[in-house]
């Protein structure tokens, strides 16, 4: 049994290149323009800003699939420097959403398995900003246990039929396309064979986008079902039956980003400037605290960020960034209600910028955080499995 | 870590490793000086790190061997000592952080509270609030009074009393807050080595001990716990490096209040995962959860580095918030 050590929970604190702190500061200028422009709402929640608009105009600074090669639309840049894009963006509450799923996974996904005429088609237009991206993964039957997918597609005569339905599907009422998990034979014994994914253009016949209203009554996920769906040959991503291994290699980077602690950082933001300068005893505990575990969580997950960018597959870092991450996200929100007197919900004659109404959506979107991308409960087993305990 | 750093801890580890014994542990305990500890740490070298990534790694180690020695204690007292331009006499020393008064013929007045090993050492570096400033001064215990005292780890945290003490003492260039903050991180490394000594010793026992045949480790609730050991674990020893990385009162700040913060959860972890037999006398693992309960309290717990770091924020405002985290400290 391996032995836990300070080894396989190192974090060692990567130095940003040059490179990267110029581009800081250019997407600084650049968030600081736009928001003249197009003065988007503060986000209580990095998913819930879509803008097509605001997304084409990143692509345009280069800034959407940065680190492709520069054949497929890409810049060629350093994971290093899209992470300080990332992080810039996520900071200032800039609505990231429409291309955030495409540039952060789908994107790399077709990179590394896609077929050439797949890349070619698809990549240049992620990158500019024109082709968005929705995750099939979770269905009705799946959560947790995304090797139990039950959506099947079937060899037909030059091409798959496919039927099933993939549900929790975030923006494919908007978005281009999806990639989709699904059953092309036997399971076998370690479950995880006879896994497939594929392209699926979300405008296809047979393809129903089903809107599924949310608790803060918003419309960002949905049931999607496929009704006898035919896709031509050419849809299948990578290998016929090596799905498990590619949405694996997918989840290392859903779950790594800096929006697993920075996606309410908006709210922090707004609690420092609702405190005031002159905070008292426990408010300047309740502020530190926060900084200092996000000072921390950042330094992880830029180590995460350098792991990946030198080849390495850091899914147990990545995990353990997830779950402080997420249970920090949570603790921005319970402190910001703690600390200061404040009812949230909509003031009388106030508007949705208020800290009352900002706080309420964060407390509504509070238990998603510890969902999406995979629960608590499956960081921590990933992290046990990296302990030797299992 | 460079390689240097690595060798380092590795022959660090080994060292300690040999020489923090159980019978070692037993003296100590019994009020005796480790003195072949100490004199192979010094023949090492350790003592004489310079306050850099050196001297963090080896308090880390020693951290994780509860090394019954004032390490970063010296490490500290050297470094100040080297600072203000006077000689630093040979063996293990201690610090007083906290200002002393002291008079312009030199002599010193007051009582420190809670010196680690006063008893033991010869000499105290001593900031000193003099006619003209902030002033270093080199102390022998010899010339004060001492009286014992000891942390929850049960290592000595004396009280001294200066009273009609002469010492050298330099001409100003110290800061009290520098060396309280400095005193702070190599607290936080030794945090990070215990952190990551209980985190092992938990996870090979959660591996050994059997209860309903099997053993406990396949519960998934022992694992989670597990995992949550290590996700503090690891967050203590990031919040270290990082300090290391790139220094300054943010850093430093972080990195107390992150490892005290995670010294308290994780011991809880640790002793409910060892179920009574870690709550006995005989278990080693008490003697490495005393000490995360003791160091997460001095040189400031986490509540005071994040209440000083609050008002920092909270002066910046929030659209300065994060230009702070990212920026250069
Ligand atoms: C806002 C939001 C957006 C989402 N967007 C998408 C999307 O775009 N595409 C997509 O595919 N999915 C999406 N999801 C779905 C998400 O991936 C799932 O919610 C998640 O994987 C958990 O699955 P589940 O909800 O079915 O919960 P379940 O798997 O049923 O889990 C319920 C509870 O049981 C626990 N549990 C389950 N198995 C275990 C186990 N082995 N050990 C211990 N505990 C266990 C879980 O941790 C959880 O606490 C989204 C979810 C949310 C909340």
């Amino acid at each position: 049994m391996p032995q836990a050590s300070a080894d396989n929970l190192r974090f060692p604190p990567p130095v940003l290149p040059e490179a990267a702190e110029d581009l800081r500061a250019e997407v600084r200028a650049f968030l600081a323009d736009s928001a003249g422009e197009e003065a988007w709402r503060p986000n209580s929640d990095f998913g819930a800003g879509f803008s097509p608009e605001f997304s084409r105009r990143l692509a345009a600074k280069g800034w959407i699939g940065m680190t492709w090669p520069k054949k497929y639309g890409g810049a060629e840049r350093s994971n290093l420097e899209r992470y300080t894009v990332t992080e810039e963006l996520l900071a200032a509450g800039a609505p990231v959403f429409a291309h955030w799923i495409a540039d952060r996974q789908s994107g790399p996904l077709l990179l590394r398995f896609g077929s050439e005429a797949q890349r070619t088609a698809i990549l240049p237009r992620i990158a500019s900003g024109e082709c968005f991206f929705s995750i099939g993964m979770s269905e009705p039957d799946s959560g947790s246990d995304l090797a139990s997918v039950r959506t099947r597609a079937e060899r037909v005569a030059g091409g798959w039929r496919i039927n099933g339905a993939k549900v929790w599907t975030s923006n494919a009422h908007v978005n281009h396309f999806m990639i989709a998990l699904c059953r092309t034979g036997e399971a076998g014994e370690d479950r995880h064979g006879g896994l497939s994914q594929f392209l699926i253009d979300l405008k296809h016949d047979g393809v129903a986008i089903n809107p599924i209203v949310n608790m803060l009554g918003a419309h960002e996920f949905n049931e999607v079902v496929f009704d006898e769906v035919e896709i031509p040959e050419d849809r299948l991503i990578g290998g016929e039956g090596d799905g498990w291994r590619q949405v694996t290699s997918e989840l290392a980077y859903e779950r790594s980003g800096a929006e697993r602690f920075l996606s309410n950082f908006h709210i922090f933001r707004a609690l420092v400037d609702e405190i005031g300068a002159t905070p008292d005893a426990h408010q300047a505990a309740a502020l530190g605290r926060l900084t200092s575990r996000l000072w921390t969580l950042r330094s992880m997950s830029l180590s995460v960020a350098a792991m990946l960018e030198a080849g390495e597959s850091p899914d147990v870092e990545a995990a353990i960034v997830k779950d402080l991450g997420n249970r920090f996200e949570r603790d921005v929100v319970e402190t910001a209600r703690a600390v200061i007197d404040v009812q949230p919900g909509a003031m009388a004659g106030g508007n949705a910028a208020d800290f009352p109404s900002l706080l309420a959506e964060a407390v509504l979107r509070q238990p998603s955080f510890t969902l999406r991308g995979g629960t608590t409960e499956i960081m921590r087993s990933i992290i046990a499995r990296g302990l030797g305990l299992r | 870590m460079n390689e240097e750093l690595e060798i380092l801890s590795h022959s660090a580890a080994r060292l300690f490793a040999d020489l923090v014994t159980p019978e070692l542990l037993r003296r100590v305990d019994a009020g005796e000086w480790p003195h072949e500890l100490w004199d192979a740490v010094a023949a090492a070298g350790f003592e004489g790190a310079e306050m850099t990534a050196f001297a963090a790694t080896v308090t880390r180690i020693a951290g994780r061997f509860a090394a019954p020695i004032p390490l970063p204690e010296t490490i500290l007292a050297a470094a100040m000592l080297e600072g203000a331009g006077l000689s630093v006499p040979a063996g293990a020393m201690t610090i007083v952080a906290e200002p002393i008064a002291i008079d312009a013929a030199g002599s010193l007045s007051g009582t420190a509270r809670r010196v680690p090993w006063a008893r033991h050492v010869a000499h105290i570096a001593v900031i000193c609030d003099g006619t003209e400033g902030a002033t270093l001064a080199l102390a022998e215990t010899a010339r004060c009074q001492i009286t014992a005292g000891q942390n929850l780890a049960a290592e000595p945290r004396d009280d001294v009393c200066f009273d009609g003490a002469t010492a050298v003492h330099s001409a100003g260039g110290v800061s009290s807050a520098l060396l309280h903050e400095q005193a702070a991180l190599l607290r936080a490394a030794q945090i990070a080595g215990a952190l990551e000594k209980i985190l092992s010793m938990t996870v090979q026992y959660a591996g050994e001990r059997r209860q309903f045949g099997r053993p406990i480790a396949k519960f998934q609730a022992v694992q989670h716990h597990l995992a949550v050991l290590a996700g503090h674990t690891a967050a203590a020893c990031a919040a270290l490096e990082a300090a290391l990385a790139s220094p300054g009162f943010l850093a430093n700040a972080a990195a107390k209040a992150c490892a005290s913060e995670a010294a308290g959860e994780a011991a809880a972890i640790a002793h409910q995962v060892h179920g009574a037999i870690g709550f006995t006398a005989e278990h080693a693992l008490h003697r490495h959860t005393k000490a995360l309960w003791a160091w997460r309290e001095e040189y400031g717990n986490e509540t005071y580095w994040n209440r000083r770091l609050g008002a920092e924020m909270a002066a910046l405002g929030g659209a300065g918030l994060w230009p702070k985290i990212v920026g250069p400290d």
